[in-house]
């Protein structure tokens, strides 16, 4: 076939697979097609900094702008299966992102015994799909081929798709003659998994050998496909769903003909068919976190004198002691920052994966 | 310097002229990681196909299950959730029934049967052919219009081939049925292994009922 079987890695160093077979040596039915057209992977970037102390060194200011423009960037895409091949990678198009940090660090408050200095961290930054050379979406990662993250020229890099229901030009769920949503035949976006912005506030004060450490972290937007959430929804486990799911209720929508909707359906029904389809699953994820807090206490050099010790230090901490997904439904305590998919590029999906833990821990230094 | 050193030298030079330049060869033109098209061995491809064949007709697969069980559930076998077809199926449903027929049966009966008939092994041709018209009808009988003449032929660059009409397909079915028991019933010194042969151990009568079998499903259909 004369397909070249050459070592490649991609601008993040990941080794790329150009060269394949349509042999089946297992039944995996999974045919990767070379490609010989292969080009590398580009990436420019420019950046602007600045930096600044005042108050002798007791307010700091940093941040920086920039700008990546990846070219030609090495993905998957998949093929029907009916030529023979199911992935083949390619150049796919265009990637360019635009981001902001900004770093503040302050002491507001020092003298002899006691300090209070703090670390307020922001940043931002948009990936926007510039360039596709496919038509439509491209699959990038996640769970299903109908459920995962997408390129789609113009829109941000990862754009949720899934399942959508029918919808009239105002926007309105058509429903069938069941009086439960129809679904569209293709797959639609659903959200956006990036974040709007991020912000980490570090707060450090200390008294004598006491020193009390909290960092808060906060996550604006960004979207989150969460079947915990709505599992718990839609089998009426939430707290808001705690009422009579026998009574009879009419989905808010209208019939394809424009009439609106007047067949009547229980309340089980309609949470359970309408609610779960995949597009009521996805939640804003903003959330705030008490990342981590630590109380700690270093003996003083008079005591430690007597002792083979330099230093001592005696600390308690807790990690994600508490967190709030505000835009969650308020008994289900869900924590947005969990992903199914694991390590990788895909983002925003929790297919009832377990929570995240909290730790504590109780450390001597010496 | 002296003699010792002289000869290191030259062993050296020697060492990297013969054994660089085998890391400087890029245009390695097969993937060493896999079997190729023309270096898969044909019995073992031959039950690849097979195995590939059973999973997917037999819904023996989680990823397919949902796809095959949909004509069961269509005319109520089995239950069907939800009472419209809008409601009950999802698109991405059959996306694992379309690619195992193609690029797990379809592509491999398409390899076994070039590497048979280089080798006039007549008998896998045979068992290449009956799997290839059930699948096909199988095929026909869930999507009507699907790829055929065009497909299978990504390699050249062929990535959305255009579906052929279903009657004709059908009727490629049976020519395929027919090529089949004439393949089957030729005498040749090498026949189907009975290892490799997983449905009939190298039976070739029995693969012949199972056409004719097949043939007369087809007309009554």
């Amino acid at each position: 076939m004369g397909v070249q079987a050459r070592a490649w890695l991609d601008s993040n160093g990941n080794p790329v697979n150009v060269n394949g077979s349509n042999v089946n040596i297992n039944d995996s039915g999974i045919n990767r097609l070379g490609n010989p057209d292969l080009t590398p992977e580009l990436v420019s970037e420019l950046e602007l900094g600045l930096e600044f102390k005042l108050l002798n060194n007791k307010l700091g200011f940093e941040a920086s702008v920039y700008k990546k423009d990846a070219k030609d960037q090495i993905l998957d895409q998949r093929l029907d299966p009916s030529a023979g091949y199911t992935v083949t990678a390619i150049n796919a198009g265009n990637l360019l992102t635009k981001g902001i940090e900004i770093g503040v660090n302050a002491i507001p408050y020092e003298n002899d015994n006691f300090r209070w200095d703090f670390i307020l961290n922001f940043d931002a930054y948009e990936s926007t799909v510039t360039k596709l050379p496919v038509d439509g979406a491209l699959f990038l990662s996640g769970p299903f081929s109908n459920l995962g993250n997408f390129a789609i020229e113009g829109q941000p890099f990862n754009t949720m798709m899934g399942q959508v229901i029918q919808r009239d030009d105002n926007g309105n769920p058509i429903v069938g003659t069941d009086g439960l949503y129809l679904l569209q035949d293709e797959i639609g976006v659903i959200g956006d998994p990036n974040p709007d912005w991020n912000s980490t506030f570090i707060n450090n004060i200390s008294y004598k050998g006491f020193k009390l450490s909290m960092q808060w972290d906060y996550t604006h937007g960004g979207d989150m496909y969460s079947a915990t959430a709505n599992t718990l929804l839609i089998r009426g486990l939430a707290g808001e769903t705690a009422f009579d799911r026998s009574i009879p209720l009419i989905a808010p929508g209208v019939f394809a003909n424009g009439n609106p909707n007047n067949i009547q359906i229980s309340a089980n029904d309609h949470y359970w068919e309408n609610l779960g389809n995949t597009e009521f699953k996805v939640y804003d994820a903003t959330s705030i976190r008490l990342r981590e807090i630590s109380l700690s206490y270093s003996f003083p050099e008079e005591i430690l004198n007597k002792t083979p010790f330099g230093n001592l230090t005696i600390s308690a901490i807790g990690n994600n002691l508490w967190f709030k997904a505000v835009n969650f439904p308020d008994s289900i305590n869900f924590d947005p920052s969990v992903n199914s998919e694991g390590v990788g590029n895909s983002r925003g999906f929790d297919l009832l994966t377990g929570p995240t833990a909290k730790r504590y821990g109780i450390s001597l230094r010496a | 310097m002296n003699i010792k050193n002289k000869i290191s030298i030259v062993l050296f030079t020697l060492f990297l002229v013969n054994f660089s330049c085998e890391t400087t060869d890029l245009n390695v033109n097969e993937n060493p990681n896999s079997a190729t098209p023309e270096s898969a061995d044909v019995d073992l491809l031959l039950n690849g196909t097979l195995l590939d064949f059973s999973k997917w007709v037999s819904e023996e697969d989680d990823d397919n299950r949902y796809g095959f069980e949909a004509g069961m559930r269509a005319v109520r076998m089995l239950h069907m959730y939800g009472p419209l077809y809008e409601n009950a199926f999802e698109p991405g449903d059959f996306d694992d029934v379309w690619r195992q027929a193609y690029s797990g049966v379809l592509i491999d009966v398409k390899n076994l049967k070039t590497l048979a008939s280089q080798n006039d092994l007549f008998h896998h041709i045979g068992v290449a052919q009956v799997i290839e018209s059930y699948t096909l009808t199988t095929l026909v009988d869930y999507f009507g219009d699907v790829p055929y003449s065009e497909g299978l032929q990504g390699d050249t660059g062929e990535f959305n081939p255009n579906v052929d009409d279903d009657q004709e397909l059908y009727n490629i079915a049976l020519g395929l049925l027919d090529e089949a028991i004439l393949n089957l019933e030729k005498p040749i010194s090498t026949s189907l292994s009975s290892v490799s042969d997983l449905f009939y151990s190298g039976d070739t009568d029995k693969w012949i009922t199972l056409a004719k079998t097949l043939k007369s499903s087809l007309i009554f259909n």
